[in-house]
């Protein structure tokens, strides 16, 4: 593992909520994997970040995107919508992370191939573990398919 | 010629029959012995006699007729009569042949009764005779017309009038009188009316029957000409007749009863003055009848009514009277038997002046009962509270006060009117689309909801019954109807609905704000409480125990709060989120329940027992979260060793009554409406778990299900819940 340069886990963690941002961060730091942790605040700024737009110019192609559905500007549904209609990006996982527990917005994910949908835990502690499971389970776990963006490892 | 009359002499005496030779002139030029001593006559006597000269049934010209037919046709054969030397006539059988151009052979035989050559032949032929005449059923005679002598009667005559009577005087045997009848038809049938017949009918005073009579004339062996009566029994069809007449003379009875009825002019005791009078039947003994209309008291006597004994009653049918009869009497003291006394023709009419008597009576209550009726109607219309319309098939209207009070209107201003006119032009519609369906009968009767126009142009709300009366023809006749007038109770009504409109706009309002405000109030309060147990992990210890002991305090009221708020959200969804109805099998409910709460069940050993559970309609979660909500209670309320419940279910009507019975700490009665109260709790927190939520939900599950839940509980001793769940709810198709 040494001997290759291992370029960090690039994360895209759309989310308008600044406590939930830090406390994704707080959870991230721990992780055994490198990773790199861009966050946006709404479904703009996520289109912006992905087509390199705006200020994102020489952002990295995402290895996964953690999703928020209620956001300003561009909602959450519909950043899923577009990403999982463009052959560019549909490949990247999605990951729903919410607060909303409404059986249409999960059926509605799904449909848009979310990758999977998870409700935000109330409890700090069981958040934390959630982070950790996703980062752990897309980065650590699954194989997923190489070259894709500007990977080449 | 001479050798031709002497062949011919030769021939007449060697022939065994009398024999003539007679020329063209109808002379006889040559007999035989045979004839002389058939006739007596010598032969001399007889030359040159002309053939009419001996026989007594022809004269010159029958003569001449006989002769030319038989030089036509060459022979003849007749019968006749010829006159004997001393008078008398021998019948006799003649056989002519042409013999040449001039000349004729006539062979006769002697075929007289009694005389030697035609005796058997005789016989015999009398025998067949007889035989058909004794068999007839007409009545034969014959008799002498100057002597009136009976000469011959046949064996139906021999019947009635016995059998010595040849010699008789016809008049004597026939009529039992002295002289001849002064109806006697010789005259018609003798003198010149000879070979007529005379036909004519007479009914026979001795022995009462009537007959149809064929007289004539005929010649006897005497060769005179004697009566002959040849008479036919027409009894049967005489009596036929007279029944016939005896019909007619009922009808017109009937008829005439029914003329005396249903005369207005004259008064009611009159007419059946004069029916009575009119009543003697018996044809058969009109001078003996007595006859008799008898209403409870109130006799009506024929006039010549005296004090009869009874012969017949007839009991008549009216409702007026206690009694009503038709009496038949007969004044004879003698008539000992009566039941005969009446014939089924004057019985038939006496029934039909029974039926005649009974409509009229039946007619008169009718009428007057119908008078009643519209009387009683009429002021039923006029004095009723409730608004009276007679409408016509065209529209127009009959109203009483109270519904021209309504409308503001006078009746004869309403009369004025069109229903089109006094009706709100937005019911019209709906109006005359049931008129149309009563008309077309569809239906008899409608009752709905219409307004009228206050004379003043106000919207006056009734509710309205209509009937549409139809003629004995079915026909379409006028529409009676009730109206009600109802606009305060549609005031009422309106503005109930909006209040009910407001209060459950405000309800759901409520029930979104419970939702969104547990919902959004989660955001904040996550972050709160995360940050709280951030803080608390990361610098426990780190500060002084003060400071850690109001970081818990922290933490713990968020986690509460987070509690209660998820409670209250599930609490607000149960109405406006819930899911549709389907089947659901309550032992699969219960079943999954058992596995869920398997570690709490072994941990605290509770026996848990159930009655047969049926299949419901329902919102599965909610059942499921009922159950799960009241087992759960059962389970955490019960510090017994054992402790022990039960699920039974009562099929009642329209419903079903479950029941979870424990063995737990019980509550006490004042708590039994109490506890289904939100956030209710009857126990602190350190002793029970709880946000005093779960019975709240229940009841709000069970209502949303149509049903009631209580609780019946002894203290210390056990609680059993009991909830309804309506049969009647419809499974959704989603």
């Amino acid at each position: 593992m040494s001997e290759f340069t291992v370029k960090p886990a690039q994360i895209l963690l759309v989310e308008d909520n600044p406590g939930d941002v830090q406390l994704t961060k707080e959870a991230l730091e721990n992780c055994k994997m490198l990773n790199t942790l861009h966050v946006v605040m709404d479904g703009e700024e996520a289109m912006e970040f992905l087509y390199n737009k705006g200020k994102y110019q020489e952002a990295p192609v995402p290895d996964i995107i953690i999703l928020d559905l209620n956001l300003p500007k561009i909602d959450g549904r519909e950043v899923l919508r577009r990403v999982k209609n463009d052959d560019k990006f549909k490949t990247i996982p999605i990951v729903i992370l919410t607060t909303s527990k409404a059986e249409e917005d999960i059926i509605k994910s799904y449909e848009y191939h979310a990758n999977c949908y998870i409700t935000k835990p109330l409890d700090l502690e069981n958040f934390i573990e959630v982070v950790k499971a996703i980062e752990n389970f897309w980065m650590g776990i699954v194989v997923l398919p190489q070259g894709s963006g500007e990977k080449d490892g | 010629m001479d050798r031709a009359i002497n062949r011919l002499k030769q021939l007449t005496n060697s022939s065994m029959d009398g024999l003539w030779v007679v020329d063209n002139t109808g002379t006889l030029v040559e007999v035989n012995d045979t004839y002389c001593k058939m006739t007596g006559y010598k032969k001399d006597d007889l030359i040159n006699l002309k053939v009419y000269d001996l026989d007594v049934m022809e004269s010159s010209e029958d003569t001449e007729r006989r002769m030319a037919a038989i030089r036509e046709r060459g022979y003849d054969r007749f019968t006749t009569r010829h006159k004997t030397r001393t008078g008398k006539t021998i019948e006799v059988e003649i056989t002519a042949v042409l013999e040449g151009d001039e000349y004729m052979l006539a062979f006769i035989k002697n075929i007289t009764w009694g005389e030697d050559d035609g005796l058997k032949r005789y016989d015999e032929y009398q025998s067949d005779i007889l035989t058909i005449l004794d068999n007839l059923e007409d009545i034969i005679y014959v008799a002498d017309p100057d002597s009136y002598e009976l000469l011959y009667v046949n064996k139906s005559f021999t019947k009635f009038w016995g059998t010595d009577v040849i010699g008789e005087k016809c008049y004597n045997v026939l009529q039992q009188r002295e002289n001849p009848c002064p109806f006697c038809t010789n005259n018609k049938i003798f003198g010149n009316k000879i070979g007529e017949t005379y036909i004519w009918e007479f009914r026979n005073e001795i022995t009462g029957r009537w007959y149809r009579c064929s007289d004539k004339a005929i010649r006897w062996k005497s060769g005179d000409y004697v009566r002959m009566e040849l008479a036919t029994d027409i009894t049967a069809q005489k009596e036929l007749q007279f029944k016939l007449n005896e019909r007619l003379k009922e009808l017109n009875f009937a008829y005439k009863s029914l003329d005396y009825l249903t005369d207005d002019s004259i008064t009611e005791d009159e007419k059946f003055s004069l029916i009575s009078n009119e009543l003697p039947p018996a044809f058969q003994y009109p001078e003996l009848t007595c006859s008799k209309i008898v209403f409870d008291n109130k006799e009506f006597c024929s006039t010549n009514c005296t004090n009869p004994e009874i012969a017949y009653e007839l009991k008549l049918d009216i409702p007026q009277f206690k009694s009503a009869i038709i009496r038949i009497g007969t004044l004879d003291q003698n008539v000992k038997d009566t039941s005969k006394w009446l014939i089924p023709e004057e019985l038939d009419m006496l029934n039909g002046l029974k039926r005649n008597i009974e409509n009229y009576f039946l007619f008169k209550t009718s009428g007057q009962k119908l008078l009643e009726s519209e009387n009683k109607f009429r002021s039923f219309f006029e004095n009723s509270v409730i608004g009276k319309s007679v409408t016509g098939i065209d529209g127009s209207l009959m109203v009483n006060q109270a519904f021209a009070d309504m409308l503001g209107y006078t009746k004869d201003e309403m009369g004025k009117l069109n229903w089109l006119e006094v009706t709100y032009p937005d019911d019209i519609e709906e109006s005359g689309v049931l008129v149309k369906e009563m008309i077309a009968g569809k239906r008899d009767s409608a009752q709905f909801d219409k307004r009228y126009l206050h004379k003043n142009g106000k919207i006056v709300w009734t509710t309205v019954s209509s009937r549409l009366h139809r003629n004995k023809e079915g026909e379409p006749q006028y529409f009676i109807t009730a109206i009600s007038n109802i606009s305060e109770k549609k005031i009422a009504e309106k503005k109930l609905r909006e209040v009910m409109g407001k209060l459950q706009e405000s309800n759901r309002e409520l029930e979104q704000f419970a939702y969104v405000a547990s919902h959004d109030l989660q955001e904040p309060l996550r972050m709160v409480s995360s940050y709280t147990q951030l803080l608390a992990k990361r610098y426990h210890g780190n500060l002084d125990d003060k400071a850690d002991t109001y970081i818990y305090y922290a933490v713990d009221g968020a986690k509460r709060m987070q509690i209660l708020i998820n409670d209250l959200l599930e609490y607000s969804r149960i109405s406006s989120r819930g899911q549709a109805f389907v089947k659901v099998d309550m032992h699969r409910v219960l079943g999954s329940i058992l596995i869920q709460f398997k570690n709490r069940i072994e941990e605290k050993r509770a026996i848990i027992t159930n009655d047969p559970l049926p299949s419901l309609n329902a919102d599965a979660s909610q059942i499921d979260r009922l159950f799960t909500n009241l087992l759960s209670n059962a389970l955490k309320f019960n510090n017994k060793k054992t402790p022990e419940i039960h699920i039974a279910c009562n099929d009642k009507d329209g419903f079903y009554e479950f029941s979870i019975s424990d063995n737990g700490v019980g509550i006490q009665p004042e708590y039994f409406e109490k506890i289904f109260t939100i956030f209710q709790r009857l126990h602190s927190r350190d002793k029970y778990e709880g946000t005093g939520i779960g019975l709240s939900i229940c009841k709000r599950i069970v209502q949303r299900h149509d049903g009631t839940i209580w609780v019946n509980s002894e203290f210390g001793k056990g609680t059993t819940f009991y909830f309804t769940i309506s049969k009647n709810l419809e499974v959704s198709d989603e």
